[in-house]
């Protein structure tokens, strides 16, 4: 919020909530104002990057002064102001649970079938604020089932409670304007106009912001209850805006994706490619253990050791080719090794430029590389490494380059592999990849070839387009015989005399590495940043120093994270 | 009688086709420019324009509905949230005299129940359906402002209030008699005790 609201000098007001007090910019709401002191307003139709619908009368409190009960989304502070919420008024109380049981009329009550069910609001606010039997013994109204509103989404008419959020999302964020409510009354639904359909980037989002099971995303109806997945706070890695995330995963599938509220990133919203594609970082057919290139075309698998005992001779001249998805540890530790070795080699990475559509820009960063900033951050590559990166492949096609590292699958794209780039990697005398995708192009034509994760499978640090510090963890468990590229280069850099990680590389996990990093890097052990401090909406970096790079005291800011 | 209202209710999977706008006549396409003139903004001019686009449709249809979102420069979606708010925009065909009577609470509290099964038993059809002779249709409303006097109906553009039973009868048996034009109110009401409305279409003035 802060961001936004404070480069205007706006005056600042007190009000009483329950009681307590709360400093709050003047005409911020009674729900935000209610959350800066922990107190918690019920709601269903508001929502913080929304306009103020007020149609769905949950937060209900009373003002002194006033006659009758307010909604606290449309009411602004004003200087003294006396609020009673629910917790010390019965009428509010009351009225909150009798606008509970109006809302639930209608509703067919099928949480036994509802994807929604056990994260719904209106299961949540049932507990909290009525919990009684509904008292309605007629018919309900009945209306249109599972009708899919457009490519992505599916509408259950029967239990919608008219928030009209997905319809304002349309009208406000995207701007497409789909969505609108037909009919009036108990009748009202909402619908797409005929020969029209909810098709846009974003459209996915409608689903997250439906607080119950009215909207649902085809992909995901129906796959599991959400109690039986593990959820995980994550960052997307489809390009470099780094939306905040929550996935449900399931038997090492991905069942649901929503996005995690943080203003400072995406709000509250996700793209349909970084949702619907989450999964395409797991690769169907995965390398596993390590092998390289037998004699007669054929592979023979080999210990790490090997892959090790190959590599560290050649620190001096690696040519590191980088997938921009890997963790800022990774690009900080080959950054150290490159240095410690005194080498001319170097690292160098793709962006995946591609245009967007503006209705995109809302969201989407105009790359597939979510952490190419990190290697910027750490000073491995330039901030036009597209060119170095073009450089280096002519050179390998030309056969010029004698020690490679491909570290991750997307370090050389698809389209750039042709046939002299495969004779090229084959002529090198040391080329070894990190791999997870066992049918890409790639691996065929290296010398040798070890099973590494997928960045769906590593926790660490990821640095985004607006150079904000993230923290993303895995969200499906690694195949065990897989090696991160973190753990290779540390054991390269042991068996060559550089040993930069204090601890048994073979024995550690993703969080021992970040935590080293944060230890290590000065630019972060000065700020004193933590896991913890990053993971609640992340730190943001200084703009300043466009190539700023590992130990300069350019200086960090601690960004605003407000709470979800 | 229990699903007593004109929901519309569209399928996605039915209508997935796009439709063309409406091709209307020289004349309205001049009259929804000059109407659309009057307002600051365009979308204001809605109303106006959908009473058009009945006029040459008899009802709400989806080439309407684009007709006038193109006029307007809105979404259509926004077009069919105005037309399925109001009534007076019919979402399906209608008979020759429509009859649409009020079951708002004032109403229903005077008999509106009655009035409807009245039209219910008299012509066979339920709420939404057209006679077989295309004579008669009926539908249930929300108010249309003339509680006073309930309970009441209207038929096409014309308000027959304080209705019984009897009333019915005599009303019903005259205008299936003298068939009476009661569209756009260009009638008064000379059969009920009822108002009397300004002209509703923006074409029939001129």
């Amino acid at each position: 919020m802060s961001d936004a609201a404070t480069p205007k000098q706006v005056e600042v007001v007190n009000v009483t909530i329950d009681g307590k007090a709360a400093q709050v910019p003047k005409g911020t709401n009674i729900i935000e104002a209610a959350k800066t002191i922990g107190v918690e307003i019920p709601h269903y139709c508001y929502h913080p990057h929304l306009s103020v619908a007020g149609n769905c009368r949950m937060c209900q409190i009373s003002v002194k002064g006033m006659p009758k009960m307010t909604i606290a989304c449309n009411t602004g502070a004003t200087e003294g102001m006396e609020v009673s919420t629910h917790h010390t008024s019965k009428d509010v109380a009351d009225a909150q649970a009798a606008t509970l049981e109006f809302i639930l009329i209608n509703h067919p009550l099928d949480c036994t079938v509802c994807d929604q069910a056990g994260h719904c609001k209106l299961q949540d606010y049932h507990f909290e604020y009525n919990a009684r039997p509904s008292r309605f013994v007629e018919e309900k109204v009945h209306k249109i089932k599972a009708v899919p509103l457009g490519p992505t989404v599916m509408l259950d008419g029967e239990r919608c409670i008219m928030c009209t959020r997905c319809v304002r999302f349309c009208d406000e964020i995207t701007k497409t304007s789909e969505l609108g409510m037909l009919n009036r009354g108990d009748q009202s639904v909402i619908a797409v106009s005929p020969g029209r359909e909810l098709n846009n980037p974003l459209s996915g989002s409608v689903v997250d912001l439906c607080p119950v099971g009215a909207l649902t995303h085809r992909e995901w109806r129906f796959n599991t209850r959400i109690w039986f997945t593990k959820q995980t706070e994550s960052i997307c890695t489809g390009c470099s805006t780094g939306c905040n995330v929550k996935v449900a995963e399931r038997d090492g599938t991905i069942v649901n994706v929503k996005a995690r509220r943080n203003d400072a990133v995406n709000k509250e919203w996700l793209c349909d490619e970084g949702r619907y594609g989450f999964e395409r970082f797991l690769p169907a057919n995965r390398i596993t253990g390590a092998y390289r290139k037998g004699p007669n075309g054929g592979r023979e698998d080999v210990q790490l050791g090997d892959v090790i005992n190959a590599l560290k001779g050649t620190l001096k001249t690696l040519t590191v080719l980088l997938s921009p998805d890997l963790l800022l540890e990774e690009y900080y530790l080959l950054k150290q090794l490159l240095n410690r070795a005194t080498s001319v080699g170097r690292g160098v990475i793709t962006s995946y430029k591609r245009s967007i559509t503006p209705l995109e820009q809302i969201l989407v960063s105009p790359d597939y590389a979510s952490n190419i900033n990190g290697a910027r951050v750490v000073g491995l590559v330039g901030e036009e490494s597209d060119g170095d990166y073009r450089d280096i492949l002519q050179k390998i096609r030309r056969k010029e380059i004698e020690n490679i590292l491909i570290l991750g699958d997307r370090a050389i794209a698809p389209q750039d592999i042709d046939d002299a780039l495969v004779e090229g990697l084959a002529a090198a005398r040391v080329s070894v990849g990190v791999l997870t995708d066992a049918d890409s192009k790639l691996t065929s034509s290296l010398g040798m070839v070890v099973g590494g994760r997928s960045v769906l499978e590593k926790s660490g640090l990821l640095v985004n387009a607006n150079r904000r510090l993230q923290y993303a963890q895995a969200v499906v468990q690694f195949p065990e015989t897989t090696v991160p590229e973190w753990r290779l280069l540390g054991l390269v850099g042991e068996a060559a005399g550089y040993k930069m990680l204090p601890v048994n590389l073979m024995h550690v996990g993703d969080r021992e590495l970040t935590r080293w990093y944060l230890g290590s890097d000065p630019v972060m052990s000065a700020q004193g940043i933590t896991i913890a401090t990053i993971k609640d909406g992340g730190v943001q970096l200084s703009a300043t120093g466009k190539d700023a790079s590992v130990g300069t005291q350019s200086g960090l800011s601690m960004g605003a994270a407000p709470a979800a | 009688m229990t699903d007593n209202v004109q929901v519309f209710h569209i399928n996605t999977r039915a209508t997935s086709a796009k439709t063309e706008p409406l091709k209307v006549s020289a004349e309205a396409q001049k009259r929804a420019q000059e109407i659309i003139a009057q307002y600051p903004q365009k979308r204001s001019a809605v109303m106006p324009l959908l009473y058009i686009a009945q006029e040459h449709t008899k009802y709400i249809t989806q080439s309407a509905v684009e007709w006038v979102a193109a006029q307007l420069e809105m979404p259509p979606v926004q077009i069919w949230e105005v037309a399925t708010f109001y009534t007076m925009y019919y979402k399906k065909p209608i008979g020759q005299y429509h009859v649409q009577v009020c079951r708002t609470l004032p109403c229903a509290l005077r008999g509106a129940r009655k009035v409807s099964e009245y039209f219910h038993k008299k012509f066979g059809v339920q709420p939404g359906e057209v006679t077989k002779d295309g004579m008669w249709s009926f539908e249930e409303v929300e108010c249309l402002g003339s509680c006073g006097t309930a309970p009441m109906c209207q038929i096409n553009d014309v308000f027959f209030e304080n209705l019984t039973d009897e009333k019915l009868d005599q009303l019903v048996a005259r205008i299936e008699k003298e068939r009476p034009d009661l569209r756009y109110s260009t009638v008064k009401d000379e059969l009920g005790a009822g108002l009397a409305g300004s002209p509703k279409s923006e074409i029939m003035k001129s």
